[in-house]
């Protein structure tokens, strides 16, 4: 493929992935864990109290024996996503607190019947691959936070799901739910349809709890993407080449600790770059320099062969306006061009405090329009259409070429919420505008689009773990 | 020496993220004889402010604002000696921060911390994870004017509501005020609570702080 965005030439990559192994066997990192903190010892790294200084051999040896590229599966065992080289997957937002009501407009707090929703329509998008729990529900028990989340996202997709897992405990428990949709624990390890998303914290912080989600996911051979987050100027230095060496270090040491815990775990090189607003005081989820940033990360993980993780279709805007559309178009093209495989978080508005089905929707088309972009320009005989266009030749019209009814549908992209209608039809079908049509979409989504439901036998011990897990952790 | 010159030049100084002259200006008055309180006031104080200005018309940012507030820090290290040998009393007040138990969201918590300290008040720095009882031992202990607690997730809020009941419980509630912040929270929520305010950013965080403890804070100044 010929149409791509570089932040990084080759003499960059190296560099900051040779500061990022400095990082690591020079300051090292605090890993409040005995047990990786001894997997780390037995494997040559220096401990002194929870500090890991990790020498570059050891991590050499763990990029060594992690995967280069793995399938993900959807909920039927069908490949779904090929996590390698430039291949790119879009995902939906997650985890936010408050979720902009598609319906009312209103803002309120989400609840599981959101995040049902968010995946029912998750699932309707033909540009969306996979899905996270579109928000954290606030009508549920805490207790089995992630359990509930994972029911309602599972029950209105069969597309790949990537789940937060609130404990180590949970992570383990939506396992054994994957594993009950999959059909066992074999056929799950066989064909991962579930993907785990835990969270270190910058700069170069590894929890317990963290850390045993990580442990036991590895243990359990189920994939993992970990995201550390940096804002360059307050949890990482204020320069990319800085900010990027050390989200590589932070991803380094994740990659490690599941290697060492189980050497040929999947799991990716990841992590977030987002800008904190020096004026603002705040976060934003969708400035250039995260896209730069996100994109530089992932070059210097895909040189390794490492499966990346990616940012986009996020706005700082509190509605659907000109800047949800400006900033979801820009991140969404700017790391599809970039080639990460799998780009969370489309669907987000006000810097990642509210998920909006609205803007998922948006996104997709955006999605739409990139790919269209990425699929680049076939050069050959039939495309150049040479003897087409002596055949017709000047003057002469191709609508009625049989060369156009043969190419027009693979070669055009044909958007299905812009609107390219005269202005007299557009005026009289109502005069919409990007935001109703969404709207109207997603209404229709809702009414009619129905996702194959799982056998009673399964959603019988989906509930089973819940109740259970909720008897044995009351929080 | 001419006051209002003098004044000025210690705004200029701190305007102009000068540390060493602001440090010098600040000698001069320890070794002028000065009244230290006033220096502080039109001088220090007076440049505080201007930052603030540029900080909302746009033309300075936070790491203006925080190497302003240090530099300030560093003069008032030369002026507090004075000041505590006449008796009177050389902080804005002394605040307690925390983020609340369940929740390790450190970054907006020690936005704020900083830029209080940069301000002129003291501040206890308890870190993230911190239980409900730890917060009012430590605020009874250290004999601070306020608590600001710092939640970000929706789960970890209650823990808000929380602190200001056992305080209620405890019979302490009127001995500090009680801030609040966090992405996801408002005024409604602060009602809810029952705590004395919140605020969306550091800047106003230290403004509520600032006016809530004007007078009453028990250095009294
Ligand atoms: C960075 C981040 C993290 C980092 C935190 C690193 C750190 N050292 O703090 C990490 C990766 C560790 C993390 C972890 C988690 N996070 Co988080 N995180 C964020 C994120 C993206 C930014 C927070 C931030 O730093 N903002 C920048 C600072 C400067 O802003 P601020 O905190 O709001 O503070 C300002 C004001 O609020 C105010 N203020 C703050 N405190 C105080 C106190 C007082 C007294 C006053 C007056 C004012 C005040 O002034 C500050 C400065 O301007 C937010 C999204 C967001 N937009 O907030 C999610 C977010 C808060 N996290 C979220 C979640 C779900 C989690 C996890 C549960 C995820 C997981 N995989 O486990 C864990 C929770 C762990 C735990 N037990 O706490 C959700 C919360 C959802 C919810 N239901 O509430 C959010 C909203 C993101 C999302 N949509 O998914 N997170």
């Amino acid at each position: 493929m010929s149409i791509r965005f570089q932040a990084l030439d080759e003499q960059k990559v190296e560099r900051i992935l040779d500061a990022a192994k400095e990082i690591l066997e020079g300051c090292g990192c605090n890993v409040m864990h005995p047990r990786a903190l001894k997997l780390f010892r037995d494997a040559g790294a220096t401990i002194e109290g929870d500090r890991a200084k990790i020498p570059r051999k050891l991590v050499e040896r763990c990029i060594e024996s992690a995967p280069k590229g793995f399938w993900i599966y959807d909920r039927n065992g069908n490949r779904a996503m090929h996590l390698s080289g430039k291949n790119s997957y879009y995902g939906t937002s997650t985890a936010s607190p408050k979720t902009r009501d598609p319906f009312t407009g209103a803002i309120r707090e989400t609840r599981i019947g959101d995040i049902e929703l968010g995946a029912r329509v998750a699932d309707a998008l033909s540009n969306i691959d996979y899905v996270m729990p579109m928000g954290t529900a606030q009508d549920v028990p805490a207790a089995a936070e992630e359990l509930y989340e994972f029911r309602a996202v599972v029950t209105n997709t069969t597309k790949p799901v990537v789940f937060i897992g609130y404990t180590p405990d949970g992570v383990r428990a939506v396992h054994g739910m994957a594993a009950a949709v999959a059909g066992g624990e074999e056929q799950l390890h066989k064909r991962p349809f579930a993907i785990s998303y835990p969270e270190p914290i910058s700069p170069l912080v590894f929890p317990g709890d963290v850390v045993e989600k990580m442990l036991v996911a590895a243990e359990l051979g189920m994939p993992q993407v970990p995201g550390s987050t940096v804002q360059p100027g307050t949890t990482a230095p204020v320069t990319l080449a800085g900010a990027v060496s050390q989200l590589v270090a932070e991803g380094l040491v994740s990659l490690s600790i599941v290697q060492l815990a189980n050497p040929g775990a999947p799991c990716f090189l990841s992590g977030n770059l987002n800008i904190f607003d020096m004026d603002t005081t705040l976060m934003s989820i969708a400035a250039p320099e995260m896209s730069l940033g996100i994109a530089a990360q992932a070059e210097v993980a895909r040189a390794l062969g490492l499966p990346t993780w990616g940012l986009a279709g996020s706005t700082d805007s509190k509605l659907l306006d000109a800047q949800a559309g400006i900033e979801s178009t820009f991140s969404i093209l700017t790391q599809g061009l970039a080639g990460l495989n799998m780009i969370h978080d489309v669907g987000y508005i006000d810097m990642a405090m509210v998920c909006s089905p609205e803007m998922l929707v948006l996104g997709d088309e955006v999605i739409g329009m990139t790919r269209r972009l990425l699929k680049g320009i076939d050069v050959n005989d039939d495309t150049l259409a040479t003897a087409t266009i002596k055949a017709i030749g000047p003057g002469g019209n191709y609508l009625k070429s049989k060369h156009t009814l043969a190419n027009y549908r693979s070669e055009l992209w044909f958007p299905s919420l812009l609107t390219r209608k005269h202005a007299n039809r557009w005026l009289k079908e109502g005069a919409s505008d990007m935001g109703e049509r969404i709207r109207t979409k997603i209404a229709e989504i809702a009414a009619s689009h129905a996702v194959p439901a799982l056998p009673a036998t399964v959603i019988e011990r989906l509930d089973e773990t819940i109740t259970s897990h909720q008897r044995r952790h009351v929080r | 020496m001419n006051k209002g010159r003098y004044f000025e030049e210690i705004s200029d100084a701190i305007v102009n993220l000068e540390e060493g002259r602001a440090v010098e200006l600040a000698e001069r008055a320890i070794t002028g004889d000065m009244d230290v309180l006033e220096v502080i006031e039109k001088g220090f104080g007076t440049a505080i402010n201007k930052i603030g200005k540029l900080w909302e018309t746009g033309e300075y940012f936070l790491p203006e604002l925080m190497l302003g507030g240090t530099i300030v820090q560093r003069a008032m290290d030369v002026l507090l000696p004075r000041l505590k040998a006449q008796g009177k009393a050389a902080t804005f007040g002394k605040v307690l921060v925390a983020t609340i138990e369940g929740d390790i969201h450190s970054i907006g918590k020690n936005i704020v911390a900083t830029m209080l300290s940069a301000n002129g008040f003291e501040v206890v720095d308890l870190g993230v994870d911190v239980p409900v009882e730890r917060i009012i031992a430590q605020a009874i202990e250290q004999d601070v004017d306020a608590i600001g607690v710092s939640a970000l997730l929706t789960t970890t809020m209650p823990g808000q509501k929380a602190l200001v009941e056992a305080m209620v419980t405890k019979g302490v509630r009127d001995k500090f005020k009680v801030f609040l912040g966090g992405a996801a929270v408002n005024a409604e929520w602060v009602k809810h609570c029952g705590a004395d305010g919140y605020a969306e950013n550091a800047i106003d965080a230290v403004k509520l702080i600032k006016e809530a403890l004007r007078g009453s804070s028990k250095g009294g100044k």
